[in-house]
């Protein structure tokens, strides 16, 4: 008997259930532990359960007739509250393999700094998030993880006043779209998209994003910006019934919010800024394909929020792996780290091309595809978002030789080489890498994926274009 | 069978530099490169059977009489549900065959030049990475059948192209050009990315027969005409430019002179700077429908020699000399292209290529020599040539001079008109945008500032400039201190 027939033969096991209980429940455990080591090696464990659980949800909402995993909930109350299906599944995937390789890689002397705790119990937010079905749902854990962050500047004793302006409002303005979406589409399409840009960062709603990188610890700030749950937000919630004159503004305000991004990540000064920008770049590309509202268009964005979201993370730790050894970093002058940290300097390398689309990385197919779909239906913002592109490749590389070119640098103690960091640029580089040279798994998927959230006029718009 | 034989071969042809590239890549990747004597037998290797099947592809399709023959390797990408797809499709003809063997030959001279010059080199296994990268890269895009498959070849090259020149990275001045050549390759390749998905949207696919027609190469018609062509052309033209260091793009050129002699070879000689008119032959057909594009071509190569030709006259290194000599070699082809002389443009890269690559990787030792010489007779060697500016009437000569001197300015011009401006506007918006952050902080007076914010306030001179390299020589290095909020 094949192993597939006996997974859909024998009841289901609650994967979506036990996906979001898991790190909740860890994160209690992960409390009480003694010093942060214990509390990084149970934080370890407890997202590696959870990559476990979200790998089977992932298969088996393969395997299942319906392409669907869903939660016990669904069955209780006839309702699609929980389900793991073609849209979020590999996002979860992502999402989990990050909230595992941050604690791997934090080390040792940044382990009292960061909440061990606190990343389980986001994690499960985030997770819920993302395999919710109710726009309500959606919008009631993108609330609480917000209070995350929060805290942690709170315990800082940092400022939080710019962070929590734009999460009370974004807040507001997404339950007004949630509430009023049944109702009066047209309004509560407006103001979900407006909570989306505020919580994806758009200029002019992104200043609290530099701020949180400023203030937060490095680690905290990748968990709660690289997931980019607003795009699950958009895809679930907005594409499906938003008017099309909106998703055109939202397409404008993208594209010009990429072009911004990437003139302002070459002049940055600083790493964690210039990282705040490459965030923002990459988040904005995900929404142009997502706005351009084509089928082909959706299939490019989903491919390029599951890159942006690894290749980001990547970027993200490499940065925060140098912070680590050589202290706040500056793009203004050449810091010869290549002699010191040749790793990272790889590690950096790939993920950055990875992050810019370039051929070969597992961006560079989404990017195209992001590409040809804008092209086709606004030929100017096409064009816009190409030169974006061209312009954060030469921010990515004008950064690595500030970073890692010059004069070397001979510390009195040598930074120490981590086996762990080591393991993660790894792992990270091995699927960014083998995504680009083989990716037509993940965007048959994603293709798929994009047809279920696709209005039946895109899609026969898409036929159009393409047939010559 | 001779179609599979070609097949096998080509898989020979572009599978040994891409092997090369993931073996050496691997390796460093991984933080355990192989000695430098088995990196060198690999390279060897994989060059040679490269050329070899590169060789046999030729005689095989001379003996048959095929004048042109395409590989598709399947799609890369396929979307069925919208029809769209990348398709990975390699092409054989006389352009793409000469242009390979050449390639491989210099690129095994190169090759075997740099294991003995770069022995023992702190980067040697980073060099040949590098260099693999950028055969692996070559060979895509010189046999590449649709202009996706060019486009992932030309971003290698271009890319491995930048970090040979950067590639003495304890030293700043090669991050700096090395910067320059990046940036003006990466906007020069967003004209093609525009241009290919341009076609690909018109044509429902990336196929050069949409470009150049079915006919073997150099006849062609191009599917395309009038403002299409015209639009498709004049983007891959600025992409040539850029690859080819054509003027406005000249700049770029004598900076590269801060890699290694072999990277100097690659790019001023031999093979980096004739990927743009290679692209160019490529699209004749589409030049052949554009009268327009006929004469930009022609005006660009011909300006591009004449200010080569000044610059180079008044140049005091023998590379930075050979780098002009080259550039005018290269407008020189760039106008026999412009005038359709596609079979002498092909004849005129090969040997300039060769000639180039001879005189490159010959001029440290022609240096030595010449100082032996002069040591020996106790005075200077006359020097066979003398400029011909001193010649001329009134202020021109000293005013060619300075031009030449400054290489035409078109470094300064590109500063002042692109690159200054946008900077600056930048900059502006950073700096407020810091002012506002700095601002939302001092309301909340119980925060502590948990991390400086940003030097930004620095001196606002370009980052490519000189002043600015002054105040980075002058700066100590930066302080090491691990502040609290890491």
């Amino acid at each position: 008997m094949l192993i597939a027939d006996v997974l859909l033969t024998s009841p289901h096991l609650p994967f979506v259930d036990l996906m979001i209980l898991s790190p909740m429940v860890a994160s209690i455990w992960i409390m009480f532990a003694k010093n942060s080591s214990v509390a990084r090696r149970r934080t370890i464990v407890s997202s590696m359960i959870t990559l476990v659980l979200a790998s089977a949800g992932w298969i088996d909402h393969f395997l299942s007739s319906d392409h669907v995993s869903s939660s016990m909930l669904n069955e209780w109350l006839g309702l699609p509250i929980f389900a793991i299906d073609s849209l979020n599944s590999p996002v979860i995937l992502m999402t989990a393999l990050i909230y595992l390789m941050t604690p791997v890689m934090t080390v040792r002397t940044k382990m009292p700094r960061f909440s061990f705790a606190g990343s389980s119990f986001g994690e499960s937010l985030v997770l819920t998030s993302l395999v919710s079905m109710q726009p309500a749902l959606i919008a009631a854990f993108m609330s609480i993880a917000c209070l995350i962050p929060w805290y942690e500047l709170r315990a800082r004793r940092a400022s939080t006043r710019l962070f929590m302006m734009h999460m009370v409002a974004f807040i507001v303005v997404m339950w007004a779209g949630v509430l009023l979406l049944p109702t009066q589409v047209t309004l509560g399409s407006i103001l979900v998209a407006g909570a989306v840009a505020i919580r994806t960062g758009l200029p002019p709603f992104h200043l609290w994003v530099s701020d949180l990188l400023s203030q937060a610890t490095f680690g905290r700030c990748l968990l709660f910006l690289t997931p980019m749950p607003a795009a699950y937000l958009v895809t679930r919630v907005l594409v499906p019934v938003a008017p099309e004159f909106l998703l055109s503004i939202l397409g404008w305000h993208a594209v010009i919010a990429a072009f911004y991004a990437a003139g302002l990540a070459i002049v940055q000064t600083d790493v964690r800024r210039f990282f705040c920008y490459f965030y923002l770049g990459q988040a904005a590309i995900v929404l142009i394909g997502l706005e351009a509202g084509t089928q082909l268009g959706l299939t490019g964005s989903l491919s390029a929020w599951i890159s942006s979201t690894v290749a980001l993370s990547a970027l993200g730790l490499t940065l925060r792996a140098l912070e680590a050894r050589h202290g706040t970093l500056s793009l203004g002058g050449f810091q010869g780290l290549h002699h010191l940290s040749p790793a990272l300097a790889r590690g950096y390398l790939i993920s950055a091309f990875a992050c810019v689309g370039f051929p070969g990385t597992l961006g560079f197919v989404g990017m195209e595809i992001v590409f040809d779909a804008t092209l086709q239906s606004y030929p100017v913002l096409g064009i816009i978002v190409v030169l974006a592109s061209a312009l954060f490749g030469i921010a990515a590389v004008k950064a690595y030789f500030e970073l890692f070119s010059g004069k070397p640098r001979c510390p009195s103690v040598l930074p120490m080489h981590n086996r762990r960091e080591s393991l993660g640029i790894m792992l990270f580089a091995a699927i960014l890498i083998l995504g680009g040279v083989y990716p037509n798994p993940i965007i048959s998927s994603r293709s798929h994926a994009a047809k279920l959230i696709a209005r039946p006029g895109d899609q026969s718009a898409d036929k159009q274009h393409h047939h010559p | 069978m001779i179609d599979s034989l070609l097949v096998g071969l080509m898989l020979f042809l572009v599978g040994s530099p891409l092997l090369m590239m993931t073996v050496i890549g691997a390796r460093l990747f991984l933080g355990r490169p192989d000695s430098e004597d088995n990196v060198g037998r690999l390279v060897l290797a994989t060059i040679a059977i490269s050329l070899a099947a590169a060789l046999a592809i030729a005689g095989t399709m001379l003996w048959v009489g095929h004048g042109r023959f395409e590989i598709s390797l399947g799609n890369w990408i396929d979307i069925p549900a919208v029809h769209f797809h990348l398709a990975v499709k390699l092409q054989l003809d006389t352009l793409s065959l000469t242009f390979a063997i050449m390639s491989l030959v210099l690129c095994g001279v190169i090759g075997r030049f740099a294991i003995k010059y770069l022995h023992r080199e702190p980067g040697y296994h980073r060099f040949f990475f590098l260099y693999a990268m950028f055969t692996f890269g070559l060979m895509l895009t010189t046999l590449a059948g649709t202009i996706e498959t060019l486009f992932a070849g030309w971003e290698l090259v271009g890319v491995s192209s930048a970090f040979l020149v950067a590639f003495f990275d304890t030293r700043i001045m090669p991050a700096i050009n090395g910067l320059r050549v990046w940036t003006v390759y990466r906007l020069a390749d967003a004209a093609f990315l525009i241009a290919a998905v341009t076609l690909h949207h018109m044509e429902g696919g990336g196929d050069f027969s949409a470009l150049s027609g079915t006919g073997v190469w150099p006849t062609g018609t191009s599917e395309l005409a009038g403002w299409s062509a015209f639009g498709v052309g004049l983007l891959i033209v600025i992409a040539a430019a850029g690859k080819s260091a054509l003027i406005p793009f000249s700049g770029w050129l004598p900076r590269a002179m801060e890699g290694p002699t072999p990277s100097s070879a690659i790019f001023y000689g031999a093979l980096s700077v004739h990927l743009g008119i290679f692209l160019l032959l490529r699209i004749e057909p589409i030049i052949d429908q554009s009268v327009a594009l006929q004469v930009l071509l022609i005006v660009l190569g011909l300006s591009t020699a004449l200010v080569a030709e000044i610059s180079g006259r008044v140049q005091a290194d023998l590379k930075s000399a050979l780098s002009f000599a080259s550039l005018v070699q290269v407008g020189i082809i760039v106008t026999e292209v412009g005038f359709g002389f596609r079979i002498i443009a092909l004849i005129h890269i090969v040997s300039h290529a060769f000639f180039r690559t001879l005189q490159l990787l010959r001029a440290p030792s022609l240096l030595q020599d010449y100082s032996r010489l002069e040591n020996a007779i106790g005075g200077r060697l006359s020097s066979p040539y003398s400029s011909w500016f001193h010649r001329l009437p009134g202020g021109w000569g000293r005013w060619l001079y300075r031009f030449g001197l400054e290489r035409g300015r078109l470094d300064d011009w590109l500063d002042v008109l692109v690159v200054g401006p946008f900077l600056r506007f930048f900059r502006r918006i950073d700096q407020f945008e810091q002012r506002l952050l700095a601002r939302s902080h001092e309301k909340n007076k119980s925060a502590v500032p948990v991390r400086p914010l940003s030097a930004s306030h620095q001196a606002n001179a370009l980052p490519l400039s000189q002043n600015r390299l002054a105040e980075v020589s002058a700066e100590p290095s930066p302080a090491t201190t691990n502040s609290r909020s890491v």
